[in-house]
């Protein structure tokens, strides 16, 4: 019997989920510890500025937060960057907020930071 | 990538450090940075007013007047003050001047001011912190109001931290998407947000 390899399907880019990776650094020291803070806060800041559902379309997904370079790094959808970026301006809790990257994929971002 | 710049209060530069100062102006893509004295006497004008050199950032002088009468023919950048009904319609009345800030207590720019101030090429220029601190209530929704009717009256505007901390800077690039919640195309917003509507 001769046993032959099959081929696994890619995804086709053109199929693939759009996602945007961004990073920034803040500049104040933060009352928040966690992760999930991070998340909450920038959440409620997105929903102040475009609404709820808005928000949760965005899917804001908190990959890494360093507390000692005071970076962060988050993936959300790409259809929502402009909104993301729009409810930054609010946002109180960062102070100031700079070194904004913005890459397709998390290898680009990483070689970035 | 477009470079941007900004009007930023004398204090930032008397309690911050210039090298300090100048890696976050280039962190925040701000190409050239106006450091603004606010004028109130003649006295001010008389003081010196030195500026750091930098080979990365231009800096140039600007002056904040409170009163139309106290400035003559300048070859610095002069913004005069409004915050008040009066100060905006002393501004408007006249020719080829810059408005600073005409959010006030209760609106004080309607339609007559935003004709006004395209017949006699005034440019507006907002303090976009005013959308961030106590104020916030009150800016955003005279902001709201004033800046669809200075779009359709093609009137330009202009916009600035004039920041007197580092916090209160921000990236341009964060400021231009949140600009589009005020009805403005982004072609529109890099026209506004570019050095060359100064001239």
């Amino acid at each position: 019997m001769v046993v032959r390899k099959k081929k696994i399907n890619v995804i086709r880019p053109t199929l693939r989920h759009k996602k945007r990776y961004i990073s920034f650094t803040y500049s104040k020291q933060l009352s928040i510890d966690s992760k999930i803070k991070v998340y909450l806060s920038l959440f409620k800041s997105l929903v102040q500025d475009k609404g709820l559902v808005i928000a949760y379309n965005t899917n804001i997904t908190v990959l890494d937060v360093n507390f000692s370079k005071k970076s962060i790094l988050v993936r959300i959808n790409k259809l929502y960057l402009d909104d993301f970026l729009s409810s930054l301006f609010l946002n109180k809790d960062f102070g100031l907020i700079k070194d904004l990257a913005i890459r397709s994929t998390i290898k680009q971002i990483k070689n970035k930071l | 990538m477009q470079k941007y710049f900004d009007f930023v209060s004398e204090k930032l530069f008397e309690e911050n450090n210039i090298d300090f100062l100048e890696d976050l102006f280039l962190s925040l893509h701000i190409n050239t940075v106006y450091i603004t004295r606010f004028i109130k006497t003649k006295n001010n004008l008389n003081k010196e007013f030195k500026i750091p050199k930098s080979k990365n950032i231009i800096f140039k002088k600007a002056y904040l007047f409170n009163n139309i009468s106290l400035s003559k023919n300048n070859k610095v950048t002069s913004l005069f003050l409004g915050q008040t009904l009066q100060n905006n319609n002393s501004v408007v009345n006249s020719k080829n001047k810059i408005l600073f800030d005409v959010i006030s207590e209760s609106l004080s720019f309607d339609e007559s001011s935003v004709k006004l101030s395209y017949k006699n090429h005034i440019k507006i220029l907002f303090n976009f912190n005013n959308w961030r601190n106590k104020k916030q209530s009150k800016a955003i929704k005279q902001s709201l109001f004033i800046i669809p009717l200075l779009k359709n009256n093609l009137v330009d505007m202009l916009f600035c931290s004039m920041a007197e901390k580092p916090d209160e800077l921000i990236d341009f690039n964060i400021l231009k998407n949140f600009l589009k919640n005020f009805d403005l195309s982004e072609n529109l917003i890099s026209r506004f947000l570019n050095e060359k509507i100064l001239k």
